[in-house]
C-alpha cells in the first residue's frame, strides 16, 4: 500500500485534500484506542503532504535522491558505524520511499530553520516593510480595547458561544488596516546593516564592547522574526570562526567576553538546545562556543576531567588518569598534554634541563616501564667510548664520541618532552583499546608505570651493573 | 461518580466541569473560582488550604508555602513548623491538599463523589513532572484520568475546535511558567503542531523587577526587610503592576515599617525595565514556530492566556510579532480550567463532542547516547523520538557493538535538545546481553513507545538472540508505588481545616495580616474587631453570624484600603 491508498485518495498535489482524507480516516482510527494504526496514518499523511509541497515526482529515481541527501545531512554520515540504522528490518514493498523520505525531511526542515538563505530573505516583502513607529503606538491600544470589549460579550464562556467566537475569528483574519500596526522592524534594521554590525562588533577579542553588543542586540530582538533569526545566524557563524582562533588572557578581559556570550546565550536560549547550534557551526566550533556558555572556559565537557563512560558501559580513560600515570607533582606535562589533546594543537619543542643532563635515563624513566637498565647500558657504552677516546691516540675518535653524546643529550634537551608526552599519548591509547585487561587493571597499570622514584634508580642501577658485569666478561675473554 | 478538570496553577488553582451546556466553574467555599496554590499549617496544626493560607504568608512565613509548582518533580522537602508543628512535605503532598480541596468544593458542587479528574500542566513538564502531579492526585484520592496540556486546553476553551480551519498559536504567560503552543485545526481534527516553553519565566518575574526597582527607589535593602515586611512590598508591587495594566502612571504610597512609601511609576519606565523579559518571551516563540515548519504569517490567530497576558505592552508585542491582533476576550485566568473541562466531555464521549480528535505531540527530544565515528570522546545523543513529534508514536533504530567479544550493551536514555549527553536530562538506563563477536557484528534493536499520556516505554531486542529487555521509565524523583501508599495514608491523617469554617478562617488571617502590617492605634482597633469576631463565632446561639461576619469583613476592607492608597 502507499500513502495515497493508505490515506483512501487519489495522488493530488492539493494540500487541503490530503487533510480532510486524513481527517475522514481519523474518525475510524483514534490516536488513543489504536496507536499503531494511527502512526501509520499520519506517517502517510506527512508523507503525502511533503510529496504535494515539493512537487516530487513519484516515479522519481530515489536512490539518487537518498545519496544526495545522505552528503548533506551532517548527522546520518557521522554516525555510521556503530550507529548504523539498519534497511533490512523495514518493511520490504517501499523501502526506499522511506528511507529516502526519512533522510530527504529533515533536511528541508532544517534548511529552513538555520541555513537562512540570505538572498531569499531580503527579497521577502513582509521583512522589507518598514515604516515609521512615531504615532502607531496610541492606534493600536485603541484597536485591542475594542476588539476585547466588542468581541467579549462577560458571558462568553467556551464552546457554548461557539457560534460568536468563531465569526469574531472569521473577522479577525483580516486584521483592521492600522497604519503602523504592521510596523515590525526598526528603521534602520536591514539585513546588509546587520552585517556590517556584526562584523563591527565581532572584531578582535580585545575589543569586544559590551555596551555595544548589548545595543545591538536589543534592537534586532525588538524586530521581526525574520530579522532577529538572520541576526541570531549572522552572529553565531561569526562567533564559530572567532571562538575556536581566541586564546584566554588576563581573567579581566575573558569574564567581559564571558559575559557577552552569556548575555547572547540568554536571548536567543542556546544552551537550552544546541542541537541548533551543531547544525549551524561544525562540531568543533559547537563543541567551544558551547563549552565556554557552559562551563567558562574550553575543553571542559570532553575528554578531560571526569570519568566519562560509553555507550557501552566502559569508563574512558581520561586525562585526570593521564595526570596519574605522570605523578602528581608534574604539572607542566599535564598542562602540554591537555593542550594538544583539547585543541588537538602540535605540541611544540622547547628546553628541559633534566632530559639535557639525564638524557637516557630521564627519557626512559618517562617513557616506559623497565627500560632505565638500557638506560645503564647506554652510560656504560659512554663510558667505554670515552675511555678508549681518552687512552688511544686518536684524538678525532675521541672528539667525534664526546661529540656524539653531548648531541644526544642537546636533543633530548629540546625534543624530550614533545617525545614523552607523544609516547605517553599513544601508551594510553593502546591501553584503552586493550579488550583483555579489565579497566581495574588498565588503571592499576597506568598508576604503576612512569612513576619514578627509587624503583627506576634501582632499575637503573642493576642494568649499570648487568652491562658491566658481561662487559667485564668480555674483556677478560679475549684479552 | 463525577470526573473534573483541573487547572492546577503556580499561583492560583482551579476547578471546572462539563455540563450540559457547556464547561462551567466550580466556585469554592468563599465562592471564588480562584484558589490560590497556597499551604500553611493553623495555630490547631490543621492544614490551611487557598486564601486563608495566602493570608498567612505574612503573618505566618514559617508556616505557609507558595509557588511548589515549581519544584515539581524534585524531591525538594519543605518544612513547615513553628514550636508546637512540625511537618515536612514534597510538592506532591502539597499539590496534592490543593487537590484535595478543589475536590471538596467540587463534590459540595455537584453533590455528589469526585473519583476522576484531568489535570492540566504546561506542555513544557517533563515525563517527571508529569508523573509527580499524577502522584499528586492520587494523594488526594482523585483517579487522575489524563493530563492535557494547558495551551491544548486553552484552545478548547476558545471553542477554536468548532473553528473550520484555521492555526493558531496559544500565548500563555502564567504567574510562574511560559508555555507556546502551535494548534492546526481542520475538519474533525485538532492537532498540536509544536509546543516549546519556559519553565522559568512569568508574570512574577515582571512583579519581582517591579519589585526590586521600588526597593532601590526608596533606598530599601530587600535583603534585611523582615518577612512580613517583603510581603508587604510584594503585595505593592502587585498592585503597582495591576494598576499599570489599566493606566499610563500608577500612583502609589504605602506604609512600611517606619518607612513611608511615596511616588509614582510611569508604564514607560516599567516597559523599559522590563524589555529582556519580554525578548526572553521570544525565543520558546521563535522555536515552536521553526519546529511547526511555519512562518509568522502563517499563524490565523494568536489566544493570549494567564495573568500576566493582560499586560498591554505583552498583547502589544505579540501584536507586533504576529501582525495580528491577539484573541483576548475570555479571562485568561479561566481558560485552562474550561478547557479542562472540555477535555473531560471529550474524555467521556458525550455527543456534543463526540467528532473532535485531538492528537498531542512529545515536547521534547528522547534518545540514547551512542558514540559515533569510533572515538570514544566522541559521544552524543542519538535522538530517536524527535520535539514534537504527533504522540501516540513508536521509533526504532540499531545500534551495534563497538569492541570485539563485547557481551554487553548499555543503553542510557536521555531527553533533551543537546548533543552532548552529559547537557541533556538522563532518565535511566538499560542493559542487554548479546553473544560474543567481533565489533560491528552484533546489534540491538532500540524502539521507544511514547503514549499518549506521556509515558516513555523502552523496548531493547538483541538482534541475534531476541532476547528482550523493556522498561517503563520511571525517576527516582518519583515516589515508589509503596510510598505512595504510605504517604497517602499519612497524608489522610492529617486534618485539613473544615471547610465550612473556611471563611471565618480567611476573614481572620487577614485580620491578623493587618494587625503585622498596622501600628499603635490602628492595631489596637484591628485586635479589638478580631476579638469581637471570635468570641461571635464561639458564641453558638448567635443566629447572626452572618451579619457580624459581613461587617468584619467590611471593617477590614475599609483598612485595608486606607493602608495602599492607589491612585
Amino acid at each position: 500500500m502507499d500513502v495515497w491508498e493508505r490515506l483512501g485518495i487519489e495522488k493530488t498535489d492539493d494540500e487541503r485534500a490530503i487533510k480532510r482524507a486524513y481527517a475522514k480516516k481519523l474518525k475510524t482510527i483514534r490516536p488513543d484506542e489504536d496507536p499503531k494504526h494511527f502512526q501509520t496514518l499520519r506517517e502517510a499523511r506527512d508523507e503525502a503532504i511533503y510529496l504535494a509541497k515539493y512537487d516530487f515526482d513519484y516515479d522519481y529515481d530515489w536512490d539518487d535522491e537518498e545519496e544526495a541527501s545522505d552528503s548533506s545531512s551532517h548527522n546520518e554520515e557521522n554516525l555510521s558505524p556503530t550507529v548504523e540504522p539498519s534497511l533490512e528490518e523495514q518493511g520490504a514493498e517501499n523501502l526506499t520511499l522511506e528511507r529516502a523520505l526519512d533522510d530527504a525531511e529533515p533536511r528541508i526542515e532544517d534548511s529552513y530553520v538555520l541555513t537562512l538563505d540570505e538572498e531569499d530573505v531580503k527579497r521577502d516583502p513582509i521583512i522589507s516593510q518598514s515604516t515609521n513607529s512615531k504615532l502607531t503606538e496610541l492606534k493600536e491600544e485603541d484597536a485591542l480595547s475594542e476588539v476585547t470589549s466588542e468581541g467579549a460579550p462577560s458571558n462568553i464562556r467556551g464552546t457554548s458561544n461557539v457560534k460568536e467566537v468563531g465569526t469574531k475569528l472569521g473577522e479577525s483574519e483580516t486584521p483592521p488596516n492600522l497604519p503602523g500596526f504592521y510596523e515590525t522592524d526598526i528603521d534602520d534594521v536591514t539585513y546588509e546593516h546587520i552585517d556590517d554590525e556584526v562584523e563591527n562588533l565581532m572584531g578582535p577579542w580585545s575589543l569586544w564592547d559590551t555596551a555595544e553588543w548589548k545595543k545591538f542586540v536589543n534592537r534586532v530582538r525588538e524586530c521581526s522574526f525574520d530579522i532577529s533569526n538572520y541576526a541570531e545566524y549572522e552572529i553565531l557563524s561569526a562567533l564559530g570562526d572567532n571562538l575556536t582562533e581566541a586564546k584566554i588572557e588576563s581573567s579581566f578581559k575573558r569574564d567581559a567576553r564571558l559575559n557577552i556570550l552569556y548575555y547572547l546565550d540568554e536571548e536567543y536560549g542556546w544552551t537550552q538546545n544546541d542541537r541548533r547550534i551543531y547544525a549551524v557551526l561544525p562540531s568543533d566550533q559547537s563543541d567551544v562556543l558551547m563549552d565556554y556558555l557552559r562551563h567558562g572556559e574550553i575543553g571542559v565537557s570532553h575528554g578531560s576531567g571526569e570519568t566519562y563512560y560509553d555507550a557501552f558501559g566502559f569508563p574512558l580513560l581520561t586525562a585526570e588518569h593521564f595526570k596519574d600515570y605522570l605523578g602528581k607533582n608534574d604539572s607542566v606535562y599535564e598542562k602540554y598534554y591537555q593542550k594538544s589533546y583539547s585543541d588537538g594543537r602540535e605540541l611544540r619543542p622547547s628546553w628541559c634541563w633534566p632530559g639535557f643532563i639525564f638524557s637516557p635515563l630521564w627519557l626512559a624513566h618517562r617513557c616506559n616501564d623497565g627500560l632505565e637498565a638500557l638506560a645503564g647500558m647506554f652510560y656504560l657504552m659512554a663510558l667505554i667510548v670515552l675511555h678508549y677516546g681518552l687512552t688511544t691516540p686518536s684524538v678525532i675518535a675521541s672528539i667525534l664520541g664526546i661529540l656524539m653524546i653531548v648531541s644526544i643529550h642537546v636533543l633530548v634537551g629540546v625534543y624530550g618532552r614533545k617525545l614523552v608526552v607523544t609516547t605517553l599519548a599513544n601508551t594510553l591509547q593502546d591501553l584503552q583499546n586493550d579488550e583483555k585487561l579489565s579497566q581495574d587493571e588498565k588503571l592499576k597499570k597506568l598508576a604503576s608505570i612512569g612513576r619514578g622514584g627509587f624503583k627506576a634508580l634501582f632499575d637503573f642501577i642493576v642494568g649499570m651493573a648487568g652491562i658491566g658485569l658481561i662487559a667485564t666478561l668480555i674483556y677478560r675473554l679475549l684479552i | 461518580m463525577a470526573i473534573v478538570g483541573i487547572d492546577l496553577g503556580t499561583t492560583n488553582s482551579l476547578v471546572s466541569y462539563w455540563s450540559d451546556d457547556g464547561p462551567k466553574l466550580i466556585p469554592n467555599a468563599l465562592k471564588s473560582f480562584l484558589t490560590p496554590s497556597v499551604v500553611g499549617v493553623d495555630d490547631q496544626g490543621d492544614i490551611l488550604i487557598g486564601e486563608a493560607a495566602k493570608e498567612r504568608l505574612i503573618t505566618h512565613p514559617h508556616l505557609t508555602i507558595g509557588d511548589f509548582k515549581r519544584t515539581m518533580g524534585s524531591e525538594a522537602l519543605v518544612k513547615l513548623a513553628d514550636g508546637a508543628h512540625s511537618y515536612q512535605f514534597r510538592p506532591e503532598e502539597l499539590s496534592a491538599f490543593v487537590l484535595r480541596s478543589l475536590k471538596a468544593d467540587a463534590e459540595q458542587h455537584l453533590g455528589e463523589d469526585v473519583t476522576g479528574a484531568i489535570i492540566s500542566v504546561p506542555a513544557y513538564f517533563n515525563d517527571i513532572q508529569r508523573k509527580a502531579t499524577i502522584d499528586a492526585g492520587k494523594l488526594a484520592g482523585l483517579k487522575v484520568d489524563s493530563l492535557i496540556n494547558e495551551p491544548t486546553a486553552a484552545a478548547l476553551a476558545y471553542g477554536l475546535n468548532e473553528v473550520d480551519e484555521s492555526q493558531f498559536l496559544i500565548f500563555d504567560l502564567g504567574g510562574g511558567t511560559f508555555d507556546v503552543s502551535i494548534l492546526d485545526k481542520y475538519d474533525n481534527v485538532m492537532e498540536v503542531r509544536a509546543t516549546a516553553g519556559d519553565n522559568f519565566l512569568g508574570g512574577n518575574d515582571f512583579r519581582d523587577l517591579l519589585l526590586e526597582t521600588l526597593g532601590s527607589d526608596h533606598k530599601m535593602d530587600l535583603e534585611e526587610l523582615s518577612a512580613s515586611d517583603k510581603n508587604k512590598l510584594i503585595r505593592l508591587a502587585e498592585l503597582v503592576k495591576k494598576d499599570l495594566s489599566a493606566r499610563e502612571e500608577a500612583t502609589y504610597s504605602a506604609q512600611i515599617s517606619d518607612v513611608k512609601l511615596e511616588g509614582s511609576f510611569s508604564r514607560d519606565r516599567f516597559e523599559e525595565l522590563t524589555s529582556s523579559l519580554r525578548r526572553r518571551l521570544r525565543v520558546p516563540m521563535e522555536r515552536a514556530i521553526n519546529d511547526a515548519t511555519l512562518r509568522p504569517e502563517n499563524i490565523d490567530n494568536v489566544v493570549m492566556v494567564g495573568g500576566a497576558s493582560r499586560m498591554p505592552m505583552i498583547r502589544r508585542m505579540v501584536g507586533r510579532l504576529f501582525q495580528k491582533l491577539p484573541l483576548s476576550h475570555l479571562n485568561p485566568d479561566e481558560i485552562v480550567a474550561l478547557g479542562a473541562a472540555v477535555q473531560t466531555g471529550l474524555k467521556t464521549r458525550n455527543a456534543a463532542l463526540e467528532d473532535v480528535v485531538m492528537t498531542d505531540v512529545c515536547p521534547y527530544t528522547l534518545g540514547t547516547s551512542a558514540v559515533v565515528d569510533d572515538n570514544y570522546d566522541n559521544l552524543v545523543i542519538v535522538p530517536i523520538i524527535e520535539r514534537n513529534a504527533v504522540v501516540p508514536i513508536s521509533e526504532s533504530q540499531q545500534f551495534f557493538t563497538i569492541r570485539d567479544k563485547q557481551t554487553q550493551i548499555n543503553l542510557d536514555i536521555y531527553q533533551g535538545e543537546n548533543m552532548r549527553p552529559e547537557d541533556n536530562i538522563l532518565l535511566g538506563d538499560l542493559k542487554v546481553e548479546v553473544p560474543a563477536a567481533p565489533a560491528g557484528k552484533e546489534g540491538v534493536d532500540v524502539r521507544f513507545t511514547y503514549d499518549i499520556n506521556g509515558a516513555l516505554e523502552v523496548e531493547v531486542k538483541a538482534l541475534s538472540t531476541e532476547k528482550i529487555v523493556r522498561k517503563i521509565f520511571k525517576n527516582q524523583a518519583n515516589l515508589s508505588d509503596e510510598e505512595l501508599e504510605k504517604r497517602f495514608k499519612a497524608l489522610s491523617g492529617i486534618k485539613l481545616h473544615p471547610r465550612e469554617h473556611a471563611e471565618n478562617a480567611v476573614l481572620i488571617a487577614k485580620a491578623e495580616r493587618i494587625y503585622a502590617e498596622s501600628l499603635k492605634a490602628q492595631r489596637d482597633y484591628v485586635r479589638s474587631l478580631i476579638l469581637d469576631f471570635e468570641q461571635a463565632i464561639t458564641d453558638q446561639s448567635n443566629r447572626d453570624l452572618d451579619k457580624v461576619r459581613e461587617q468584619f469583613s467590611q471593617s477590614l476592607t475599609e483598612l485595608e484600603n486606607s493602608m495602599f492608597d492607589m491612585d
